[in-house]
Formats: structure tokens, C-alpha cells, sequence
């Protein structure tokens, strides 16, 4: 009995912190020790975000911002794919292009807002591009690497062993490239979120960036802190999805791997 | 014994890379079905011989016939151990012995192959063992995978490079009497690299020392097998193979 006590404190430690800052907060600001215009009350954010729910207001700039998102990331991890697959796999392209392409990526894609802004306005194409060229550098460098970084061993296993060279690749290279793609892909959704929120923010007449600027002006801090809420939810649905989807992929792989029966 | 072994001619073989001459006017012949050891200092050039049999490599000058033709690249009928099992660890144990089968699947389905594989892993002892990923073998469980993989397909020669290097003493007479035993009924030419006299000696039907890129020596082993590691006639010719190694020139 006491055991299971002290397992159930052990495992909710972590969590009091957080609580007993939540409760304060709650306190404070109703009764008004802090301001509740700069700190509203948990409670009252909560409202909030019910009633934009009911307005349908939030669904749409989520749907907005899940969209720009995922388009951004379709078009950069595509490219930055292709690229690193190309360059990876054929030794004089690598060659032709790599360098520069390193060079590319030495420029910080959000200083790129502003003429981004004079070449495509502040319309989609400006996020999307800006999403996009935010995560194609990770996912090209890691898949890059992870082709070149394939053991050799097993690609000269495969050439005695009469694989063709497109079983070659879809056997051996490309299964031994992913653990690396997969880096990059994380990497490159929490790019793809910063990016967003920075664009959203500076540059948009919709989506979450643009709700929690609108706010601003008319001092509804609870919607600017139920924005960043989202936005951090968001960001982690998205790794948690892809946590799912490299566990499930990489089953073969001993940091993924449950413990063996026995 | 099926008679599937094949006959190889090595003649004035030479390999250089670069500058560095590592082969120089080997010849050498094996019968059909004989089990050939290749024993030597670090250096002198067995991986790279064995690579040329395996078509890895191209000969700088001379050639190499398996049956009656030139080896000049990767054969079907060839296949090859290395010192690492070189698992592919993203497929289990039961497909990466399907890899072996890669150049006859045109013909046989899925479930076909599989079924072989499955009746190979039996052989090799790994029967339960089909689903399992490689990384939770041990070095032993993987070589065998390795040996069923490379033997599947009934090749007519089979190179090993040093494949029991790794194992520990015990593995390693296990490993013995399981390739002795496969050997024995499928009867494919082999080639074994191995830093081992005794174990050269106990496989082969022939060892062969290299030494400075040529042969220093080629010993018949006429004792029955299986070969006792204590008899007499087995030290008597490792100590021989290990005083001509040793020997100061
Ligand atoms: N691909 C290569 N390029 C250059 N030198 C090589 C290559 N492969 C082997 N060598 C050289 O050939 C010699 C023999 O190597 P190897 O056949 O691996 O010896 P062993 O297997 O007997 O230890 C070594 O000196 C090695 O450096
Ligand atoms: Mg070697």
C-alpha cells in the first residue's frame, strides 16, 4: 500500500509544479493582485477559446495554419528529399551541387521576410515559400548524409548477392538512409511551426499568427495567450505524429526496439 | 554428395593498386567440390584475392576461370561470407536469407521463397528464429544467418572471408562442423581466408599459404575428416604451416 503511494507521488511530481503555478495564477488575477488585462485568468482563457470555438473563428485560422504548414512542408521536404537523394546517390551532382547548396542555407530563411514580402505580397504564396524553404535545408542535409553514410558493406553485400540497382536502393540504401531522414523531418517541423508563427505574425490576414496580432490591438491578451497555447499544440501533435511514424518505420531499429520477449 | 562444385583455374594472376603490387603470377587450381584454405600474414593479399574470385575486383593482368569462363564481374553461382555477417537489420533473420535468392525470384512467389528460406534457416540451426531482428542475435546466430543467405541459392563456389574471426572458440567449432556438414551435401567449391592454421586445417581439403602476393605453399591435408584437433598428423602439419609463416627471410 505504501508502495503504490509512493509510485502514484513519484509519478505526479513532475506535474505539481506546473499546478500549483496554474492555481496562482488563477488567484492572482481574480482578484486582481496582477492585472488581469496582462495576465488573464486560466479560466478565462478557457472561455474564450470556447466561444471562438463556437464561432467557428478558431476552426478556420487552425484550418489555415495546419494548411500553409503542410503545403510548406510538402514543397520544401519534397525538394530538400529530392535534392539530398539526388546529390546523395549520384557522386557528381553531389559534387556540383552540395557546396552551393550549403551556401543557401547559411542565409537565415526569416531574414528573407521582408523581400519575400515585396516579391509575393502577404498572400499565400509568402508563408508557403518562407515554410518551405525553412525545412528543405534539414531534410536535404540529413538525407544527404544518410545516403552517403549507408554502410558500404552491406551496398557490396548486396551487388554479390545479384540486387539490381533499383532493389539496391529501395533495400538497402534508402532503409538505411531513414533513421538520418528522420532527424531532418523532426527538425524541420518545429522549423516549419517558427517559420510559420514568425510570417503569420509579421505578415497575413488569417491564420493563428494573424488572430493573436489582431488581438493585440484591441488588448484581448487572452486570445494572444490561447494562440500561443495552439500553436505549441499543434507543435507538438505534429512531433508526436512523427515520433509515431519513425517508431513504427524503424521497428527493426534497437533504440526503437521493444524489449525481447524472455 | 550433389556435384555442384566447380572447377577453378587461376592463372598468372596479377593485381596491383597503384603502385603497390599485391598479386604477382599466382596460379593455382582447384578441383570441383574442393575446399581450399588460404592462410597468411595480415597484408599479403587474401581479401584481395578472394574479391578477384568473387569479381569485386578485375585482374591487372592474367585471368581466373570458373568452369570455362572468365571471371569478369559478380557471378550467380559465386558467393561470398564476409568477417562481418553484413545482416541487412531492417529486414528479420527469415528475409534476409531471401536476399540470397535475389536473382531467381522471377520465378518462384513470395510464399515460395520464403518457405525456402525458412527450410534453410533449419538447416543452419535457427528454426524459431525467422521473426526475429538480426541485432538481437549473437555473433555465432548471425554468421549462420549469413551461411544461409550465401547457401540458398546452391552456389558452385563459396568464398569466406575470415567469417569466424569474431566468434568465440567454442562458436567457432561449431561453426566448423556446420560448414563441414553443408559442405559435404551440397559440395560447392570453397575458398577460406582464415589466420587460424588450425582451422584452415581442419576444413580443407588443401592449404595454401601466401605470402608476398604468391603461393609459399600449398599443403594436401590427406587425414579423414572429421579431424581430431589433438591427432597427431593434425599438429605435426600446423606446426609446419606455422614454422614456414614464421620463418625469417
Ligand atoms: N582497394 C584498395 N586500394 C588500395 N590498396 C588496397 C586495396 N585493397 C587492398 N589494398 C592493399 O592490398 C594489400 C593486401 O590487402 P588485403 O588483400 O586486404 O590483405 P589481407 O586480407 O591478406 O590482410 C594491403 O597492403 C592493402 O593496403
Ligand atoms: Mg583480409
Amino acid at each position: 500500500m505504501k508502495k503504490i503511494q509512493s509510485s502514484i507521488l513519484y509519478a505526479s511530481l513532475p506535474w505539481i509544479l506546473p499546478v500549483t503555478l496554474l492555481i496562482c495564477w488563477q488567484i492572482f488575477s481574480t482578484y486582481e493582485i496582477i492585472s488581469s488585462r496582462f495576465f488573464p485568468p486560466p479560466t478565462a482563457i478557457i472561455t474564450t477559446g470556447i466561444s471562438l470555438l463556437q464561432s467557428g473563428e478558431l476552426y478556420y485560422h487552425m484550418m489555415i495554419s495546419t494548411y500553409r504548414a503542410l503545403l510548406g512542408l510538402l514543397i520544401g521536404g519534397g525538394i530538400g528529399f529530392l535534392l539530398g537523394l539526388i546529390n546523395g546517390l549520384f557522386p557528381l551532382t553531389g559534387r556540383l551541387f552540395d557546396s552551393t547548396i550549403q551556401m543557401i542555407r547559411n542565409i537565415p530563411h526569416l531574414a528573407l521576410i521582408p523581400i519575400v514580402i515585396i516579391w509575393f505580397g502577404i498572400d499565400e504564396t509568402a508563408k508557403i515559400f518562407l515554410v518551405s524553404l525553412g525545412v528543405l535545408f534539414p531534410i536535404y542535409v540529413n538525407t544527404y548524409h544518410g545516403i552517403r553514410t549507408v554502410d558500404k558493406g552491406y551496398i557490396e553485400m548486396g551487388k554479390v548477392y545479384g540486387l539490381n540497382p533499383m532493389e539496391l536502393f529501395t533495400r538497402i540504401i534508402l532503409p538505411g538512409a531513414l533513421p538520418s531522414i528522420f532527424v531532418g523531418l523532426r527538425y524541420s517541423l518545429g522549423l516549419m511551426w517558427l517559420t510559420l508563427i514568425v510570417a503569420e505574425t509579421i505578415a497575413s490576414d488569417s491564420g493563428i499568427g494573424y488572430m493573436a496580432m489582431n488581438a493585440r490591438e484591441f488588448m484581448r491578451t487572452d486570445v494572444i495567450i490561447l494562440s500561443i497555447i495552439i500553436y505549441a499544440l499543434l507543435g507538438k501533435l505534429a512531433d508526436v505524429i512523427a515520433k509515431v511514424i519513425e517508431a513504427k518505420t524503424l521497428k527493426w531499429h534497437p533504440s526503437y526496439m521493444k524489449i525481447p520477449k524472455k | 554428395m550433389s556435384n555442384q562444385g566447380i572447377h577453378i583455374q587461376v592463372s598468372e594472376l596479377n593485381k596491383s593498386f597503384g603502385t603497390e603490387q599485391v598479386l604477382t603470377d599466382l596460379d593455382l587450381t582447384a578441383k570441383q567440390g574442393e575446399f581450399i584454405s588460404i592462410v597468411g600474414r595480415s597484408g599479403c593479399g587474401k581479401s584481395t584475392f578472394l574479391r578477384l574470385l568473387a569479381g569485386l575486383e578485375k585482374p591487372t593482368t592474367g585471368e581466373i576461370l570458373i568452369g570455362d569462363e572468365k571471371i569478369v564481374g559478380i557471378r550467380n553461382e559465386v558467393r561470398v561470407m564476409f568477417q562481418e555477417a553484413r545482416l541487412l537489420p531492417w529486414l528479420t533473420v527469415l528475409e534476409n536469407v531471401v536476399v540470397g535468392l535475389s536473382k531467381t525470384k522471377q520465378k518462384k512467389d513470395k510464399k515460395e521463397l520464403r518457405a525456402l528460406a525458412a527450410e534453410m534457416l533449419e538447416q543452419v540451426g535457427l528454426k524459431g528464429k525467422e521473426n526475429e531482428w538480426p541485432s538481437v542475435l549473437s555473433g555465432g546466430q548471425k554468421q549462420r544467418v549469413a551461411l544461409a543467405r550465401a547457401l540458398i541459392s546452391k552456389p558452385k563456389l563459396l568464398l569466406l572471408d575470415e567469417p569466424l574471426g569474431a566468434l568465440d572458440a567454442f562458436t567457432r567449432l561449431e561453426m566448423h562442423q556446420l560448414i563441414q556438414k553443408l559442405w559435404k551435401e551440397q559440395g560447392f567449391t570453397a575458398f577460406l581466408v582464415t589466420h587460424d592454421v588450425s582451422e584452415a586445417i581442419a576444413l580443407a581439403d588443401r592449404v595454401v599459404l601466401l605470402e608476398r602476393g604468391n603461393i609459399a605453399m600449398d599443403l594436401t591435408v590427406p587425414m579423414e575428416r572429421p579431424r581430431g584437433r589433438d591427432d597427431h598428423d593434425v599438429t605435426e602439419l600446423e606446426q609446419k604451416v606455422i614454422d614456414r609463416v614464421m620463418q625469417k627471410t
